[in-house]
């Protein structure tokens, strides 16, 4: 599927504008992108920045349906909806919007049981690595090394593999895609869109708040996680993984750009040891070399 | 056996299979359920007719009492009759949702077959559904089988009143009614579909019409909601007595009050009140009572929320004595049932002698004999 760029520029304006996000903010690059490239979205957000930026009540910067629910309650409100709009006959497509804690830590179980049951659901998590919300405390998401309000040392753990837990559920797809590169990520959703089921997208979604990174560099951020190998880019279609192009291409590390210049952009990072960079890199690695047993 | 037909007819049900029978005539659309002793087998029977296509209906097999009332309440803002059931730490472990669907006003249907908290213990009290009386949910407790099915009719239509539009809670004792079978008269679904007409939902995730459900309130938003949710509970005082009068009318049960009074009052010294199965039981203690020349009467809470206070208010001015039996505790405090009708008595300054006790937790066997005692001592 290919997408030009007027059709970006001509999507329906799915967020408004007065809406709380910071400068600079990943998950509105990403939640504009995504939503835009739906037919008629229903659209559940969990307790995360999504449920803060779209203003007070009664405005809304959200123009379209939107479920407000509890933090581990995203994925059973959304199989709430998706059935229920089933037998009414409405043609909905039922969207899970979250954060990373929502995903990879507190609701777990919410959508690990509507993956199972593969409810019609398109379930995107965007990723910015730690509670954005709450002031940057430390997620399963957060990479080894870095510092957030909870882990004022760096966080001496590795990153948790979503995907790959994703994967265990045999679901019929699953997507990586960054603000970094918007058509890709449009790209994947519309193809997502063509699918039913349960389906995964995983959003690389810098936040110049929480990380201490310039706001005005958030889409070339979304960029080095990529071209540094620190982001993989790739598909899961029925079980087989398929690198994105921008990806493959820096499949061989010593093809990918230093990641010293991905961390050193930001102050999240600014306390690592060339000693910690390197237990990093082999996480990163590690994780290239797993996600490559499945294609 | 549950079966229903055209007419109505008499079968030997347990609590849960009424409740189940009740569900069925009521027709949701969406079922989401986790199973947990005592309330299993309604979900169990429920997941038979759907899939032997008694039932046209989508059941959601979730993965915790959390994710069932998350998928209850999206279902319901999808537009569809919704349906769950729980029991104890399967209501405790939904209570954020369960606080969520009250204070947003979701018309949810759950029966909450009583059980006991921890340590490990199935067999029934209160305490469950009493730590939810506050969540903003209206609260039933029934007393047998045939109230059980009837309450559960009721509180579609109740839940999903325009001027109400709030979840209900039908609370029956587990294992004495959930695993017992009684006789329960069962009405035909044409006279059902006739009292309960199909769900007209007031608010619906639409996307020809946006608007954000449940989005970031400040405290000027939070106060107006929290006034309508009591407006709402008000609403409800007026309009369930008017529901149960119709439904009596149709098929001669239940009575047109939020209270049950078994006994004369206006020639009754005093006045027991308990809950569900107890309150039944203390009717079996009248006679007795009576053999020795105490005139008594039962006064029953069939709604406890909203707390029936008129009715309740109207009982107890006709009796010089009052004896509260409570099946939960708050603790730090007394008897739930027992502080409000304490609270009751204050504010109207009905000047009759109170007392409460503390019976049947965990499972405890309560007999019309020791109910029967308990008076006595006070007399």
């Amino acid at each position: 599927m290919s997408i030009k760029i007027p059709q970006l520029l001509n999507r329906p304006d799915v967020l408004l504008r007065g809406n709380f996000a910071c400068a600079g903010c990943g998950l509105s690059i990403a939640y504009r992108t995504t939503i835009s490239a739906l037919e008629n979205p229903i659209v559940v957000i969990p307790a995360c920045c999504a449920s803060v930026i779209q203003s007070l009540h009664p405005n809304v910067t959200y123009n379209v349906p939107t479920l407000n629910i509890a933090f581990a309650a995203h994925a059973s409100a959304a199989s709430g909806i998706s059935r229920g709009k089933k037998r009414r006959g409405e043609k909905v497509t039922t969207v899970v919007w979250t954060g990373d804690g929502g995903t990879y830590d507190i609701g777990v179980s919410t959508w690990s049981g509507a993956a199972e049951r593969n409810e019609d659901i398109l379930h995107c998590c965007y990723d910015n690595g730690f509670y954005s919300n709450t002031g940057a405390q430390r997620s399963g998401a957060t990479p080894r090394g870095a510092v957030t309000t909870t882990t004022p040392t760096g966080k001496t753990e590795k990153r948790k593999s979503i995907t790959r837990i994703m994967m265990a559920h045999d679901i019929p797809y699953i997507a990586t895609a960054s603000v970094g590169y918007p058509r890709d990520l449009y790209t994947k959703v519309k193809k997502a869109a063509q699918i039913e089921g349960y389906r995964f997208i995983l959003i690389d979604a810098p936040c110049p708040t929480g990380w201490n990174s310039d706001p005005a560099i958030t889409r070339e951020l979304g960029r080095l996680a990529v071209q540094t190998g620190y982001f993989p880019l790739f598909e899961v279609e029925n079980g087989k993984l398929t690198f994105s192009r921008r990806s493959e291409r820096v499949r061989d590390p010593e093809r990918r750009k230093p990641l010293e210049e991905y961390l050193s952009k930001q102050g999240r990072f600014k306390q690592m040891t060339s000693e910690a960079i390197k237990a990093l890199s082999k996480d990163l690695q590690r994780e290239w070399d797993l996600l490559a047993r499945f294609e | 056996m549950v079966q229903t037909s055209e007419k109505q007819k008499i079968e030997l049900l347990t609590g849960n299979e009424s409740v189940a029978t009740a569900v069925k005539l009521a027709k949701p659309q969406v079922i989401a359920a986790y199973p947990i002793t005592p309330q299993t087998t309604i979900v169990e029977t429920l997941s038979k007719m759907v899939a032997e296509g008694e039932l046209d209906c989508d059941y959601v097999n979730v993965e915790s009492e959390h994710s069932a009332m998350g998928a209850a309440i999206g279902a319901s803002l999808s537009g569809v009759r919704t349906f769950t059931a729980t029991s104890a730490h399967g209501l405790l472990y939904m209570g954020e949702l369960v606080w969520w669907a009250g204070l947003t006003r979701i018309p949810i249907v759950m029966p909450v077959v009583n059980r006991s908290l921890n340590p490990w213990n199935i067999w029934p009290d209160h305490q469950d559904s009493m730590s939810f009386r506050d969540a903003g949910w209206i609260q039933f407790y029934a007393k047998n089988n045939q109230e059980v099915l009837d309450l559960t009719l009721c509180a579609f239509k109740i839940a999903e009143h325009h001027k109400i539009w709030m979840p209900v809670m039908v609370c029956l004792d587990g294992f004495i009614l959930s695993h017992t079978s009684a006789q329960v008269s069962i009405p035909s679904q044409k006279d059902v579909d006739e009292f309960l007409p199909p769900f007209e939902p007031l608010a619906i995730l639409d996307p020809k019409d946006p608007f954000a459900h449940g989005s970031l309130t400040d405290s000027q938003g939070i106060w107006e909601q929290r006034m309508s949710l009591i407006d709402g509970f008000e609403n409800s005082r007026v309009i369930i007595p008017k529901i149960f009068a119709e439904y009596a009318e149709k098929f001669g049960k239940l009575g047109k009050n939020m209270i049950e009074i078994t006994g004369d009052i206006n020639s009754a010294d005093i006045a027991i009140m308990a809950l569900g199965t107890l309150g039944e039981e203390a009717e079996q203690a009248l006679e007795v009572l009576n053999e020795k020349g105490i005139k008594a009467v039962v006064v029953r809470l069939r709604v406890f929320r909203p707390f029936p206070r008129k009715e309740l208010i109207t009982a107890l001015k006709k009796v010089s004595k009052v004896l509260v039996i409570d099946r939960a505790v708050s603790f730090g405090n007394a008897g739930q049932m027992a502080i409000e009708v304490q609270a009751e008595l204050y504010t109207h300054k009905i000047e009759i002698e109170f007392h409460q006790i503390i019976r049947g937790l965990g499972g405890m066997d309560v007999t019309y004999m020791e109910i029967a005692a308990e008076v006595e001592k006070i007399m």
